[in-house]
């Protein structure tokens, strides 16, 4: 079965929009990027095209250095591309998309300090034009559905890391954005305060119905949320492989890491990330 | 869990106290030393400490302080925020725009190495004898370090700002206010503690070229009249003037920075809370 085109049929036009259900949300279309370096241009994306569909988790992975940010800044409209597109929701990328929301890796940088949690939450709200009590009322609801219930009126230095990235996970939620993109949004964070953050992921997805894409290091990470993996080449990058991960879900930290599949998957991504040559070495 | 608390006050107090008296050893002796050795020597330079104290009351205190005082520190503190209001402002500008940043720099490297006191001339001939020149020098004084360092503190917010502002559509008013002035808070409040000392040095300056009444002229005054122990009330005033400035200044940029959260980021030592 397939998880993912069995949730597109069940929220027909739940998006509201005049785009046809079935067309994936983003189309990354041949992108390119080159920084220019002293000695010629330096190529860290060449060529990199995939699908994301509607309300799908997706990961990109790769090795040290494959542009796997390049290409999530260049969705989120932060960078532009030397060459190719981006097409969200139908349209041409320029510039961050109003339907969009991101998670960064370092929370302690993308958190205002002079501002409560609270504020945090509710200031894209306010600029997105909600009253001040609609700003409130979403951003208390948001900061409940990551179990930062009560913490609203804390400064984000007085709470740990992981509260402070579910913060930052509220504030993106609580835009109601289609497409939420993630940048190793886990990578700052110990292991165990990890998995709980890795389990909050999924659960947001089904409520608000939110499209996911996550660029991780780790492996398990990336098959244990995931709906597809793409894995991108060493530099200069194209997409070498799109693993889709038929896991059943709920996913559990325990059932689903302990499942002969997932180890399987496993196996394959990562003997496509430590030897791209191999093509996946038990592909298929 | 009760006994230690006990005991750990007073050794903090305790720990607080030796540390201040450590710091009091030195200039204590060091008044002393002047007073026994100014005492004996009796030049007319160096008065006594007495002398000087008497010299202090008469001179700012009462109406001293109503004619002398009150000018030079009304002087100083309409150019220390007219300072402000300009400098921050354009700064701010300035650190956002990097076209800007780029066609300024090099006039504000010029002024900035130019000392404020060395266009005093300047200000004498074109605004004349009174407080507008000196309200005018302090205005420079203060305005173009206080303008250079907000460009530089608003040119180091870190760009993850920049893309969460981007990303979330944040209003340029809201980005202003919300984001790029508290961020920048930490350099602008470091360069307004300097300009102000600067704005004090100014004051007194621009007082003994061109003034007849204030700090400044009273203490010039008292020397060229041999009243040395005038004079020295006017150098004792003007030191703890930058004294008590500082330790205001310091205390609020403290306060600010604590609520704003951005302690942590200036001192390393911590253990705030």
């Amino acid at each position: 079965m397939n998880p993912v085109q069995d949730r597109t049929l069940e929220t027909p036009g739940k998006s509201g929009t005049s785009s046809p259900e079935g067309q994936p949300l983003v189309v990354v279309d041949n992108l390119h990027k080159s920084y220019e370096v002293s000695g010629g241009p330096n190529i860290a994306v060449a060529g990199v095209g995939f699908d994301v569909r509607r309300e799908e988790v997706v990961s990109i992975v790769g090795p040290s250095g494959a542009g796997k940010t390049t290409v999530l800044r260049i969705i989120a409209g932060l960078l532009e591309p030397t060459q190719g597109q981006v097409l969200f929701d139908g349209r041409p990328v320029a510039g961050p998309p109003p339907d969009l929301a991101v998670v960064f890796q370092d929370y302690s940088r993308s958190l205002l300090p002079w501002l409560t949690v609270l504020g945090n939450v509710t200031l894209p709200l306010r600029s997105k034009g909600l009253s001040r009590q609609e700003a409130r009322a979403t951003a208390l609801e948001a900061l409940a559905s990551v179990g930062l219930a009560g913490k609203e009126k804390l400064r984000p230095w007085q709470l740990s890391g992981g509260m402070q990235q579910r913060v930052a996970i509220a504030r993106a939620i609580a835009y109601q954005p289609k497409l939420l993109l993630m940048d190793e949004p886990f990578a700052s964070v110990d292991a165990q305060t990890r998995m709980d953050l890795e389990d909050l992921v999924l659960p947001l997805r089904d409520r608000f119905k939110v499209t996911v894409v996550i660029v991780t290091h780790d492996i398990d990470e990336a098959i244990y949320l995931s709906d597809r993996v793409i894995v991108l080449t060493p530099p200069p990058s194209i997409v070498n492989k799109i693993v889709p991960i038929d896991l059943p879900t709920p996913r559990t930290q325990f059932e689903t890491k302990e499942d002969p599949e997932f180890a399987r998957l496993r196996h394959q991504v990562l003997s496509l990330v430590r030897r791209p040559d191999s093509k996946g070495a038990s592909n298929e | 869990m009760k006994a230690p608390a006990k005991t750990r006050l007073p050794a903090r107090v305790a720990g607080r106290a030796s540390k201040v008296a450590w710091e009091l050893i030195l200039p204590v002796a060091l008044l002393l030393g002047y007073q026994l050795w100014s005492a004996s020597a009796d030049n007319p330079y160096f008065p006594t400490l007495s002398e000087i104290a008497v010299a202090f009351r008469e001179n700012w205190m009462g109406q001293g302080f109503e004619r002398n005082v009150v000018p030079s520190l009304s002087n100083l503190f309409r150019g220390y925020g007219l300072g402000l209001l300009v400098g921050i402002p354009i700064g701010v500008a300035i650190g956002r725009l990097l076209v800007l940043r780029r066609a300024f720099g090099p006039i504000f490297a010029f002024l900035l190495a130019v000392p404020p006191v060395a266009i005093l001339p300047l200000f004498l001939l074109v605004l004349g004898v009174g407080p507008q020149m000196q309200i005018g020098v302090i205005v420079l004084a203060v305005s173009v370090y206080v303008l250079i360092a907000t460009a530089d503190g608003v040119g180091a917010i870190s760009p993850a700002l920049g893309d969460i502002e981007d990303v979330y559509g944040i209003g340029p008013l809201r980005r202003l206010f919300l984001i790029t002035l508290p961020a920048a808070s930490p350099h602008i409040l470091a360069a307004a503690r300097v300009a102000l000392s600067l704005a004090v040095l100014v004051m007194v300056v621009s007082e003994m070229v061109g003034a007849s009444r204030g700090i400044g002229a009273v203490t010039l005054l008292a020397q060229q009249s041999f009243a040395y122990s005038q004079m020295w009330a006017g150098m004792v005033l003007v030191a703890i003037l930058g004294i008590g400035l500082n330790l205001i200044f310091g205390w609020g940029e403290k306060q600010m920075l604590r609520r704003a959260g951005l302690e942590t980021q200036l001192s390393t030592a911590g253990g705030g809370n």
